[in-house]
């Protein structure tokens, strides 16, 4: 068959592609007007000229994101998504099916107007999406999800019984178009709904609810009106109507396309409370931009209002108590601003598992929905800023293969929890990783790593400072800062620690931020102990753990380990901590 | 027995590889200084451009010449055991790194112009967290080794 039956996107998609390209455009528009343009006055030509050059451009720009549109077409058949696009260059690309390993949507602002979503479909080790759909309306992002990923209902059945499978495809995406924005909408509109209606602060709806509860439950907190499931239950096609409808979430239908029909198990839902919205945003970086912004923008406020002059106000002011007074109001405000990214990032922060997979949906302005498989989860590492340890509070991320574009990164599982909940929270949504960090039986560093943990940057600070103090007005608060120093130093020693049990390696680390990195053996890659001159003396080593994340790995360090302990770590990985035979069901796809 | 250090080590020849690229390396640096003093000279170039180059020079040469191979060769050791790859290298910090046989994904033979020179190749194997190379092993042993690691990794294979 050929792909040039396949389908195109959304029509918006002509607009978001062309806003695109004009952005691409600005600074050389930017240029085309600025460069001595309006100095001159009288050149009524030199300004048409450049009136029309720009108008071209504009135009250009729009004449291009139509043509992206028009050559753009996929198609689901085979068992593989095929795509061709290009305007000038032709590329035509297929994904097997079983290579498609996450598939994420995100919402802007234009997209919710007209209800669409943009969708990234990445495969196994790709540092790049394979395929980005700019605009695709609601119920075609879910036919295709459903085309994707139960491959048992639209890939598999239909394409195998139809020999034309890309017709049958076609049709159901027809069919579905009517009626799925219902249910899907209940997703989209999460946030808006979900923060008014404010689920009760102390807990997440819906996970220890039994199975006939689920779905009042769940229609529940996202205000979703009945009458709306139903019809997307009704309306669905007939091979997903029965289980569609014991489907107690949004996009329940793409997993009983996988698992029909069989045990109405309720899946797991978490949702962030509104009210944690207000903590969420409170780590110690954002307060750190928070400061810097205010900053930033007194020295610009200097400029702008010249009788405002704050640096000079604040010269001439001095005491305690203004200084007090003024520490409280960058306080303030630096908490304001976290507070407000924290709600546009994680406002209807939600995390739910759908058969092997998390399916993570969160954000205000821009609806973002990411799906991590179970299995591909490396490790688990649960942190505590410095604010939240009153509260009893932690957020989780994830270190997930094949996932996250820089090194070292790792994806957010939920924003803040009390403590108490982490280990049902991770018992329910994977197992492997199932911890309370205060259970977990650390050890602690052998007391000569003390030094190593509180010597060196308070050393260095205080030689600064010595030198600052000679030179610069206010050059001995540097000794203060080495103190600070030294106190963080003897804080992280006394948090550091390591334990091994249960086929898991867990790492302690704490300086600002408290975190715990939990990870099983059979999911390292390769440890490192690396050993400088001094730690040879004293007997000592640091640990160096790979994991499978990203194009480069990602890499947790712990220094102050006695050697024998590394080197009995060193051997682990491999020889004890590897089951003898891959656990039944995991997919081999890497 | 899993203590033991890796035994094996590297070519000796591999010292004389790494002298000629410091020398290629370095010989570079110092034609572009001369470039750059002529420049001065001429045209009244600042003159510590050249100054800056040439002392880069001779530093790559001096010290990635000859201070750093001889202790890189004598304190690189490797051990290809049948469950793991055992890595030791680093003279003022020492760092030994274990692969698990089951994480190696691919294993390629890697031989550059110079070390083509003095019939010596390199292996590198990659992981899903990034890749490690023994670097300079005889032509015929690094084959060897080679198809030791992919046979060794293929019988422990494993989903990551």
């Amino acid at each position: 068959m050929k792909i040039s039956d396949g389908k195109r996107q959304h029509k918006l998609m002509i607009v978001l592609s062309s806003l695109r390209h004009l952005k691409e455009l600005l600074i050389p528009l930017l240029v085309l007007f600025v460069s001595h343009g309006f100095q001159r006055e009288g050149s009524d030509r030199d300004l048409y000229w450049r009136l029309a050059v720009g108008a071209a451009l504009v135009v250009g720009a729009f004449v291009w994101g139509f043509l992206r549109w028009w050559w753009f077409r996929y198609q689901v058949e085979d068992g593989a998504l095929r795509i061709e696009a290009g305007v000038l260059v032709k590329k035509q690309m297929s994904i097997p099916l079983g290579r498609v390993q996450t598939l994420d949507t995100s919402e802007g602002i234009l997209h919710r107007v007209f209800g669409l979503v943009q969708v990234q479909v990445q495969t196994a080790g790709g540092t790049k999406p394979e395929a980005v759909f700019t605009a695709l309306s609601r119920s075609e992002a879910q036919w295709l999800e459903r085309a994707l990923r139960g491959e048992a209902a639209v890939g598999g059945a239909e394409v195998g019984a139809v020999g034309g499978g890309g017709e049958a495809a076609l049709t159901a995406g027809v069919a579905y178009a009517g009626d799925a924005p219902a249910a899907y909408g209940s997703c989209g509109e999460g946030p808006a709904a979900a923060l008014p209606a404010g689920p009760p602060p102390a807990a997440y709806a819906g996970s220890a609810t039994p199975p006939g509860a689920a779905r009042p439950a769940a229609s529940a907190h996202a205000a979703e009106p009945p009458a709306a499931a139903e019809a997307a239950a009704s309306g669905a096609p007939p091979d997903t109507a029965a289980p569609g409808a014991s489907a107690p979430l949004p996009l329940g239908g793409s997993r009983t396309a996988v698992a029909p029909a069989t045990a109405p198990e309720q899946e797991p839902v978490y949702r962030l409370p509104a009210g944690r919205l207000f903590l969420a945003g409170l780590t110690v970086n954002n307060l750190g931009v928070g400061i810097s912004l205010l900053f930033a923008g007194l020295s610009q406020a200097d400029d702008v209002f010249p009788g405002f002059r704050p640096f000079r106000l604040l010269a001439e002011l001095s005491g305690p108590r203004v200084f007090l007074l003024l520490a409280a109001a960058v306080l303030f405000f630096s908490w304001l601003l976290a507070v407000g990214s924290s709600i546009v990032r994680f406002a209807g922060f939600t995390v739910s598992l759908h058969g092997g997979d998390l399916r993570i949906t969160r954000g205000l302005l821009e609806r973002n929905k990411v799906t991590l498989p179970v299995r591909r989860i490396q490790a688990v590492r649960i942190t505590r800023e410095l604010i939240w340890r009153p509260f009893r509070l932690a957020a989780v991320h994830v270190v997930c293969a094949g996932y996250g574009n820089r090194q070292g990164e790792s994806t957010l599982l939920f924003p803040l929890m009390r403590e108490e909940e982490l280990e049902p929270f991770l018992r329910e949504l994977c197992p492997e990783f199932a911890a309370a960090p205060d259970q977990i039986p650390f050890r602690s560093l052998p007391g000569k790593a003390l030094w190593g943990y509180m010597l060196p940057l308070p050393l260095i600070l205080a030689a600064a400072s010595g030198a600052a103090w000679w030179l610069l007005p206010y050059g001995e608060w540097g000794f203060l800062a080495a103190a600070l120093a030294a106190a963080g130093g003897y804080r992280s020693y006394r948090k550091a620690g390591y334990a091994v049990e249960g086929g898991r390696l867990s790492l302690r680390h704490g300086y600002l931020t408290d975190s715990v990195l939990i990870v099983p053996a059979r999911r390292i890659q390769y440890l490192t102990v690396a050993q400088n001159p001094l730690q040879r003396r004293s007997g000592l080593a640091a640990l160096r753990l790979s994991l499978a994340a990203g194009p480069l790995g990602s890499h947790y360090r712990m220094k102050g380990l006695s050697y024998s302990t590394a080197i009995e770590l060193l051997h682990g990985a491999g020889r004890n901590g590897i089951p003898a035979d891959p656990k039944p069901g995991v997919r081999t796809d890497l | 027995m899993e203590t033991r250090m890796p035994v094996e080590r590297i070519d000796r020849r591999m010292i004389r590889v790494w002298r000629l690229t410091a020398w290629l390396a370095g010989g570079g640096l110092l034609l572009a200084a001369a470039g750059l003093l002529a420049a001065w000279y001429m045209w009244s170039w600042p003159w510590w451009l050249g100054a800056v180059a040439a002392l880069a020079g001779v530093l790559e040469i001096g010290l990635a010449g000859y201070v750093r191979p001889p202790y890189m060769w004598r304190t690189w050791r490797y051990e290809i055991r049948e469950d793991e790859i055992d890595l030791l290298r680093g003279f003022w910090t020492v760092r030994r790194t274990v692969i698990p046989m089951v994480r190696v994904q691919h294993v390629d033979l890697k031989m550059g112009p110079v070390m083509r020179r003095y019939g010596l190749a390199g292996i590198t194997f990659s992981t899903a967290a990034g890749s490690h190379e023994i670097p300079g092993l005889d032509a015929g042993t690094a084959d060897e080794v080679r198809q030791r690691i992919s046979g060794l990794a293929r019988l422990a294979h494993e989903d990551i």
